[in-house]
């Protein structure tokens, strides 16, 4: 299997859970691709274990991604599930055809945030609008990372990346208020570091019917942590002269700037100003879904009330 | 999701219907239960139709924000199992070239049609012009076939709908219905035949017996290439996962791309036979001969029954399908002949460059453009007495 | 094929469980010094095949482990676990041997 990573001799005893991921099955012991401390392979190995402990169907719960460090994704979560790579911010409208044409379906939608707030904030808005019954997984690292660590949407004020080599200076666009403007029903966001909060979040997902949109928090040490020490806005960040070169420190400094929501009601702007809110910003059980309404209409259609 | 199918086929009969509402209701006998689009003129009657009628049979009709979403839509659908199309005009494929190249790498048969209207820009919104052949055949980034399929009549666009979905499904490959703003407003009868003849032509969508390999191969011992039917997520034939990269029979990554793209061409061509489409009349022994498609068609079968009156030898080659072009039967066709005629509804003659090319220049080709204004008979006549003298 | 001893960094014989580190895919990124509550990792001197240094217990410090799975979940090349040896006795029995 040439050209898919490197292998490792293969040690025993191993972790339960890594034979489970689609690499561990077939290729035996194989590492990533994903840089050391790169924050998509805490999600995958979460993700990969709440598909076996919750014994989910993959027949029902398809998987549809972007473009992005995430879609290694393919590679690394639980074999049995049935994945597609949509093209760059497409991902919300392949999985509403895919909903539409087959309501016993949830899809979980994995995107990023230069993919979902970036090109597909279009498509973001009106799955929202529609509140269709699926599960939208943004993962912020506040960069594009794929491509070389250009600046994003969501990039820090006073951020250093390649096509700001100056200062960032735009005003950060937000996930989170985005879905709350547009409708969704589940809004929550949360980081990396507080992985069995996510495991929370993501299990009420799975009972509502209904958009939830969970954003996560997650650190890019290659280009965003390890360019950001000595800019011209380090003092906007909250670290100055300090490198932020592994994983570690980046966990760390997320913790550190992440507030509660309880928290921030009483916090004035200036202190929120580059800050991540995190929590649970809205639930609701009982709004009406789209697949429930169309399927009225279907009744309608043919004679009925 | 259940389909009922006792209101999807209409009575047998004679109907007076317009273009557009001929080619859904030919859909609606093929199968179609997903249609993803967005409101644009001329095809909007398109998706009107099928709002009041897919709800019926439990099929889904969406109005999506925009022509990517809708496209997308259609690929989501066509993945689960769902038999699914789109119509929409010049504007909206141009917007929609990058899906279709993803659906064309993965396979997914869909079926596509385009009214088409004036161009370039917005272009006057009610007028024919055919100028979205060539973003036919180059529809996207990549190197792959297509099939287009051009009628000239309401009851055509009845019967070749049910063909583009035969063909979809047979060679997975994007399927384009060329129409136009003039043809899709027409008023025509239609013969609908019984729901039992209709159901005898549909091929259905359905797991196979023999579930190895889920995209295309070259079968190395005959040396042909084997086409399986599209797999179905949702159920157990489907690949682990859908990577729109070159890939192996089974769907994971594969070294020689170059094997990948000379299948995703041949494929196609090494079938012309069975998809390249024509009709002839009075060819017989004809020295001048013209080759049409679309509406120009109906203006030289005039043109070629008065022309006879006077004596002149003259015949129609027409093109139902356009690409993949015939080579070998426009070969055959043009070899005898003194000159050739090919009046098209643009004015750079896409389809007569291609029949320069297949001649290498030995026949004179001649042209007769026309823009936002259908041929009258007469000015084929002229052209085709100045060629006789 | 010859397979390589995982290391053991520490195990707790009252409560039955062991701390594995799995050395070759570590890829260095101290994820699970920083986020360990007690405290009680930090990084050692040796280089493994990733030409990464790799986590070990602090001298002394071993009976503060509370299984509290914090490294486990924050790892992203998944290679540092608990194992309950109750629940695992086959693995754990590998191990020894």
């Amino acid at each position: 299997m040439s050209g898919v990573g490197p292998m490792f001799p293969n040690e025993k005893p191993e972790n339960p859970y890594v034979l489970l991921s689609y690499a561990g099955h077939l290729l035996g012991n194989y590492s990533s691709r994903l840089c050391a401390g790169c924050g998509y392979g805490i999600i995958g190995h979460i993700f990969t274990r709440l598909f076996e402990d919750e014994k989910l169907d993959p027949k029902l719960y398809p998987l549809v991604l972007g473009i992005g460090c995430y879609s290694q994704m393919l590679l690394t979560v639980h074999y049995a599930t049935q994945k597609v790579l949509a093209l760059h911010g497409r991902a919300p409208a392949l999985a509403t055809g895919i909903k539409m044409a087959n309501p016993q379906m949830k899809p979980i939608i994995f995107t990023g945030d230069g993919d979902c707030l970036g090109i597909g904030g279009n498509h973001f808005i009106h799955t929202c609008r529609r509140n269709l019954d699926c599960i939208i997984l943004i993962f912020n690292n506040s960069i594009y990372a794929m491509t070389g660590g250009q600046s994003a949407p969501t990039t820090l004020f006073g951020a250093n990346s390649t096509t700001t080599p100056y200062k960032m200076f735009e005003n950060r666009s937000d996930g989170v208020k985005l879905a709350l403007a547009a409708g969704a029903s589940y809004v929550a966001r949360t980081t990396v570091a507080h992985p069995r909060t996510f495991m929370k979040y993501f299990r009420k997902a799975l009972k509502h019917k209904g958009t939830s949109v969970i954003e996560l928090i997650t650190p890019c040490v290659t280009y965003f942590g390890r360019k950001n020490l000595n800019s011209l806005g380090a003092e906007y960040l909250g670290e100055i002269g300090e490198k932020m070169d592994t994983a570690g420190k980046m966990i760390e400094w997320i913790k550190k700037n992440s507030v509660r929501i309880n928290q921030a009601d009483f916090m004035s702007e200036e202190e929120l100003f580059n800050k991540y809110i995190i929590g649970e910003f809205k639930y609701e059980p009982d709004l009406p879904e789209y697949s429930e309404e169309y399927a009225k209409i279907q009744k309608i259609a043919r004679g009925g009330k | 999701m259940e389909i009922e199918d006792n209101k999807r086929f209409l009575p047998e009969g004679k109907y007076l219907m317009m273009g557009n509402v001929a080619m859904s209701e030919g859909a609606l006998a093929a199968g179609l239960t997903f249609f993803g689009g967005y409101p644009i003129t001329p095809s909007t009657e398109v998706i009107e139709h099928l709002a009041a009628r897919l709800p019926q049979i439990g099929g889904v009709c969406m109005q999506m924000e925009d022509e990517l979403a809708s496209i997308n839509a259609v690929i989501g659908a066509s993945l689960v199992g769902a038999k699914a199309m789109t119509a929409t005009s010049g504007p909206g494929i141009a917007l929609m070239t990058e899906t279709i190249s993803m659906a064309a790498n993965l396979e997914i048969p869909f079926v596509f049609c385009d009214v088409q209207r004036n161009g370039p820009g917005t272009g006057y919104v009610t007028e024919p012009h055919h100028n979205d052949i060539g973003l036919m055949r180059f529809a996207g980034n990549g190197e792959f076939q297509v099939i287009t399929l051009a009628p000239m009549s309401c009851q055509e666009l009845y019967d070749l709908t049910l063909v583009a979905f035969n063909f979809a499904e047979t060679y997975r490959c994007p399927v384009f219905i060329m129409s136009d703003a003039y043809l899709g407003h027409l008023h025509e009868v239609v013969k609908i035949p019984s729901k039992e003849k209709v159901e005898k032509r549909v091929i259905k969508r359905e797991i196979p017996k023999d579930t190895f390999g889920k995209f295309s191969y070259k079968d190395e011992s005959t040396g042909k290439y084997i086409i399986p039917k599209p797999p179905i997520m949702g159920t157990d034939y489907c690949p682990t996962m859908f990577l729109s990269q070159p890939h192996s029979l089974e769907g994971m990554p594969t070294p020689k791309p170059q094997i990948f793209t000379e299948m995703m061409i041949k494929k196609i061509t090494s079938n012309i036979d069975k998809i390249a489409l024509t009709d002839s009349y009075k060819l017989d022994d004809a020295e001048i001969v013209i080759i049409a498609y679309g509406l120009p068609v109906r203006a030289s079968y005039r043109a070629v029954d008065l022309a006879r009156k006077e004596g002149i030898k003259v015949g129609i080659f027409r093109l139902i399908t356009i690409w993949p072009f015939p080579d070998e039967k426009v070969k055959e066709t043009v070899k005898d002949a003194r000159a050739v005629i090919v009046p098209e509804l643009n004015y750079t003659g896409v389809i007569a460059e291609q029949v320069e090319r297949v001649t290498k220049l030995n026949t004179p080709v001649i042209r007769i453009p026309n823009v936002c204004e259908i041929h009258h008979p007469n000015d084929i006549l002229e052209v085709i007495k100045e060629v006789a003298k | 094929m010859s397979w390589f001893k995982i290391p053991k960094l520490l195990e707790n014989k009252e409560k039955n469980f062991s701390l594995f580190l799995n050395k070759n895919r570590c890829g260095g990124c101290q994820a699970c010094v920083y986020v360990c509550p007690t405290g009680i990792l930090e990084m050692g001197d040796e280089l493994n095949m990733r030409i990464a240094y790799t986590p070990q217990v602090k001298e002394g410090k071993t009976k503060y482990c509370t299984a509290c799975k914090r490294c486990e979940y924050g790892c992203p090349d998944w290679c540092i676990y608990i194992l309950d040896e109750l629940d695992n006795e086959k693995v754990a029995k590998e191990a020894t041997t």
